[in-house]
């Protein structure tokens, strides 16, 4: 990818209404590779250059906001309006899932690659009808085939991050932010987490 | 027993269980999970009591539901029975199995709801276009947009395309009198046809049907008589003088 300005010049100004008229655009959640490359910029120089516009929002109650979502940065509203946003556009309750879908999910979320044995077995029935319409929502994918029992092995995908708002897996809410009385329970359990930790690190 | 007492047994019947280890999850409640001699018998009594009740208002349950069930009352059974030495064991793996699962899945729950938790946070954001409904609407994805699981669910929607359909059939309507006709007409100028000779015109199986019966009903009528000299043979058509 080219950098987009090879014979001009910006001020920083300039620099920071162009990444915001690019997040303007696109909507959705831009890599921060992307915008590395476009701005022949180091990642901190992009980190600098939404901290700023950031400020400036934050100063004139704009209506917008770049939060970091999916390995990269997205332009959103501002909180702040949120009710009102709501009130005119639709409640939060349309993206709700089912309890089933969303337990599928969070083992999907948190045990990636999995296969639908394995979600089975952890929920004692069987999933393949939530699994069917978390793939129809696109908010997970096949990730692959395992080698030894060749079954499909499921994993969360970009949408995922972009609905969750996450900025990457790491970005789950941590197993360690359950409350400490439910966490005596799940003792153990502990160890097959440390195994999922691993998984994290090594993306 | 805890689950005839009250309203809460009750509140118990109407929910939809997720599964086994969901409906046995909500009868632990907040306890611990140590399942002692009596707690086993107790839960085991509120899952059958369940099962039944369900069956009561003919819900279907899933299979799964059972082996539970027979996990419960194998375990259960077991206590009651002396015990003999080297079977406890394979008594306790029964037992620790089951714990072991119901652990993890609680821990899943929790994430789960976690999750949604999360899920609520981000929905103060609204990003642009898609202030509606970002999981239920449909959008065209670009082809380097598109996934395995996109591949997937096409196959498995239009499976049935690819099978043979049987190929509809037209109705013809062939009248046995538009064939009496036609076959005065041949007969005109002749005395007799053969019936193979009749049948050359006539290629498609409901008119040459109805030429057959057409024969059959003037020959009834008397108007044609037929000679057939063996059995399976071709036959002569012979006119008779009043044939019309």
């Amino acid at each position: 990818m080219n950098s987009l300005f090879i014979n001009k010049t910006y001020s920083q100004e300039q620099l920071k209404g162009l990444l915001e008229s690019i997040l303007f655009v696109t909507g959705k959640p831009i890599e921060i590779e992307k915008l590395c490359a476009w701005f022949d910029a180091s990642k901190e120089r992009i980190d600098i250059l939404i901290e700023e516009l950031n400020a400036q929002y934050q100063q004139i109650s704009s209506g917008f906001v770049i939060i970091p979502v999916a390995n990269g940065y997205q332009l959103v509203t501002n909180p702040l309006y949120k009710e009102e946003l709501r009130d005119i556009f639709g409640s939060k309750e349309e993206n709700k899932l089912s309890q089933t879908a969303m337990e599928i999910l969070a083992i999907i979320a948190y045990k990636q690659p999995v296969s639908k044995e394995e979600i089975d077995k952890i929920r004692g029935v069987n999933s393949s009808r939530s699994l069917n319409t978390l793939l129809g929502l696109k908010l997970i994918d096949i990730v692959g085939t395992d080698k030894l029992l060749d079954d499909i092995l499921y994993g969360t995908n970009k949408k995922f991050l972009e609905i969750f708002k996450l900025k990457s897996l790491q970005d789950l809410p941590s197993p360690e932010s359950l409350e400490l009385s439910e966490l005596s329970e799940i003792i153990n359990v502990e160890e097959s987490y440390e195994d999922e930790e691993e998984l994290f690190d090594e993306k | 027993m805890i689950f005839n007492e009250s309203l809460k047994s009750y509140q118990l019947h109407l929910k939809n269980f997720d599964g086994p280890l969901d409906l046995l999850d909500e009868l632990l409640g907040s306890s611990k999970l140590d399942i002692t001699e009596i707690s086993l018998s107790q839960i085991t009594e509120q899952y059958l009591s369940y099962l039944k009740a369900m069956s009561e208002f003919n819900i279907d349950l899933a299979s799964e539901f059972f082996v539970i069930a027979a996990t419960l009352i194998h375990s259960k059974t077991r206590r009651l029975l002396p015990k003999a030495i080297d079977d406890d064991d394979e008594e306790l793996i029964d037992e620790q199995e089951l714990l072991r699962r119901l652990k993890e899945y609680r821990y899943y729950k929790l994430l789960a709801r976690k999750m949604e938790e999360s899920l609520d946070k981000g929905s103060v954001y609204f990003s642009r276009g898609r202030m509606l409904s970002l999981l239920n609407r449909q959008e065209p994805k670009e082809i380097d947009e598109l996934t395995i699981g996109d591949l997937f669910r096409v196959i498995i929607r239009y499976k049935g395309a690819f099978i043979k359909k049987a190929i509809p059939i037209k109705k013809r309507f062939v009248s046995v009198e538009q064939k009496m006709e036609r076959l005065k007409s041949l007969l005109i100028n002749k005395s007799k046809m053969k019936f193979s000779e009749i049948m050359t015109g006539e290629i498609q199986k409901p008119d040459k049907i109805a030429t057959f019966l057409g024969i059959a009903d003037m020959t009834y009528h008397q108007k044609t008589t037929i000679v057939q000299n063996h059995l399976f043979e071709d036959f002569d058509v012979i006119k008779k003088e009043d044939i019309n």
